[in-house]
């Protein structure tokens, strides 16, 4: 298959599951919340596709109302982080010196700790929800983002076409707004992407643990954690959401890949 | 290599004081004040004068710095504090745990290398071919499952279906089969495609290329020239998921009630165990820290052309 074939493919699978995300509770079959004890616990059928779970709500409207939660929050992450870090490297990697200097120490330090660790106790401490777990991904992620800005921002500084527009007198803001940008935002868009689903199991963990989104949201997450005590009775209280982020995440994953290879063949 | 070693440690100084400094910080930013959560913990009502008094003796009404300075000063001796919850000295208990913590870690590694090293070059040798592709399916469905569905699925099919290990508790030897298990997928998904690349990378060389010419055995080229390259590759790779891995345990610990740091720390976040966090996240950033310094040593000594370059 063409590289441009796959494109069509998973970015059209994408918008696919961001429809579903944002149109979630206009699809789902019933209430994601509604409880019905008497219905509790039914294993995948006509009428509940994916079964219930122990409070009788139907799992398969869980999952879908889930998608909402989770590939939103995933991408809202991934835009903070992405905007934050990229004007951070920018302006770092633009002004140089002592700026730089201490913004880069500091990044540092971000990046000393392992990664989910800090994130586990930044989230732990923050407290429950899932605004704080975004918060608490962000603040662990922003430093890589820097890092990549900043580095392509040195290269682009010493390019040719950007020693020919400062010598025809462009000049500050219209220099970065019109030539470093959208040269950084290019290459970052790819590593953006491919993030995208690492971020999401990231979110997910979080939300397993009780760190992320609480109950009664209906979250993959923490539907899989409610429902692992479960396991040997009623598996599909605890397959059916970790299969719908197995497959967003790898929905994700391929078009990550895709747009790397569509932009650099060489890779592949 | 000495004064290489010599001069990384130095160079460590500022990176350890930042983690502390941002460990510190975090904690101070959230309780602000330790007296409150620990009265909050101990129940019942204290009047305000008590807690005036507790909070001085604990130097709390001093600047942050200070309360830093001192705080360091304590954890350098060892002491860093006691848990909210069992009073008990909190260094102690972690480092009772940090074994299992290690153990863990370690077998997985160990399992990783073992499963990505040959799938990683069998792919290679094979490119482009059925075994290829099947190795490359496997790695990426991988690389998309979340560890903790990882776990679960392991229960369902190993517990449940074969009654085959106990899940729960560090007490017998098989316990540390599943999340030893767990870890060692969803990082093996990862590795056999980067040794993969790497192998592939290094046969397309010309010195590759020159050798068959020249008629030396396959084997032999592969022994000799691709293999150290290979190494290589996978130390960066083990040092640079450390971090994720560190972080991975803690999930893992606390499915299969696995008694390392990782539970113990998710246990004292969900009873707002302050120090005790602080304690969990000071030692796996010094941890990772000196993970990576050791690599980078190891990638001195492996590569002659790092080593050259430094002196």
């Amino acid at each position: 298959m063409s590289t441009q074939k796959k494109l069509w493919i998973f970015t059209f699978l994408t918008v696919l599951l961001l429809l579903i995300a944002i149109f979630a509770y206009f699809i789902t079959p019933y209430d994601p919340n509604a409880q019905n004890l008497a219905k509790a616990l039914q294993a995948p059928s006509g009428a509940h596709f994916l079964g219930t779970d122990s409070y009788g709500r139907d799992m398969l409207s869980r999952v879908i109302a889930g998608a909402q939660v989770s590939v939103l929050s995933t991408l809202a992450l991934v835009i903070i982080i992405s905007l934050v870090g990229v004007t951070i490297g920018i302006l770092c990697g633009y002004l140089g010196g002592r700026v730089d200097n201490v913004i880069m120490r500091v990044s540092d330090i971000f990046l000393a700790f392992p990664g989910m660790v800090f994130a586990i106790a930044v989230a732990g401490i923050l407290g429950g929800g899932i605004l704080n777990a975004v918060i608490a991904l962000a603040t662990v992620s922003w430093p890589k983002y820097a890092r990549l800005a900043r580095s392509q921002v040195l290269v682009i500084k010493e390019s040719d076409f950007l020693k020919a527009a400062r010598l025809s007198g462009t000049t500050g803001w219209k220099l970065i707004l019109r030539h470093i940008i959208p040269n950084v935002a290019n290459m970052l868009l790819v590593t953006a992407v491919l993030d995208i689903g690492t971020l999401m199991m990231e979110i997910a963990g979080l939300s397993f643990l009780g760190l992320g989104a609480m109950p009664p949201t209906a979250e993959w997450g923490s539907m899989m954690s409610k429902g692992r005590s479960l396991i040997q009775t009623s598996p599909w209280v605890v397959l059916a959401p970790g299969c719908a982020i197995f497959l967003t995440v790898m929905v994700f994953n391929l078009l990550g890949d895709t747009i790397r290879d569509y932009r650099d063949p060489r890779q592949s | 290599m000495y004064r290489y070693i010599g001069k990384r440690l130095l160079q460590l100084i500022p990176i350890l004081l930042g983690i502390t400094l941002l460990s510190f910080a975090l904690m101070y930013s959230v309780t602000g004040d330790a007296v409150d959560a620990f009265y909050d913990n101990a129940g019942g009502e204290v009047s305000e004068h008590v807690m005036e008094e507790a909070r001085h003796n604990l130097g709390l009404d001093k600047p942050f710095l200070q309360q830093y300075v001192s705080w360091l000063g304590h954890t350098l001796q060892g002491d860093m504090g006691v848990s909210y919850i069992t009073k008990k000295p909190i260094l102690p208990t972690f480092i009772s745990k940090l074994p299992n913590t290690l153990y863990l870690t370690l077998t997985s590694v160990l399992l990783t290398m073992a499963i990505s090293i040959p799938l990683g070059i069998l792919a290679a040798i094979k490119q482009n071919k059925f075994t290829d592709y099947l190795i490359r399916f496997f790695s990426f469905v991988g690389n998309s499952l979340p560890n903790f569905f990882v776990s679960l699925l392991l229960i369902l099919f190993f517990s449940v279906k074969f009654n085959l290990f106990s899940v729960l508790g560090s007490g017998n030897a098989e316990s540390i089969v599943l999340p030893t298990l767990t870890l060692a997928i969803s990082m093996s998904a990862k590795y056999t495609r980067q040794v993969r690349t790497a192998v592939l990378e290094e046969l397309n060389k010309e010195y590759v290329v020159a050798a068959r010419a020249r008629g030396i055995r396959e084997y032999i080229i592969f022994r000799k020239s691709v293999l150290p390259v290979v190494m290589l590759t996978i130390v960066t790779l083990l040092s640079l998921s450390i971090g994720s891995l560190l972080g991975g345990t803690a999930i893992v610990e606390s499915i299969f009630m696995w008694d390392g740091v990782g539970k113990l720390a998710i246990d004292a976040i969900m009873m707002r165990d302050y120090p005790c966090i602080q304690a969990y996240v000071v030692w796996m950033a010094f941890i990772y820290v000196f993970v990576n310094l050791i690599s980078d040593i190891f990638y001195h000594a492996l590569d002659p052309r790092i080593r050259l370059e430094e002196e």
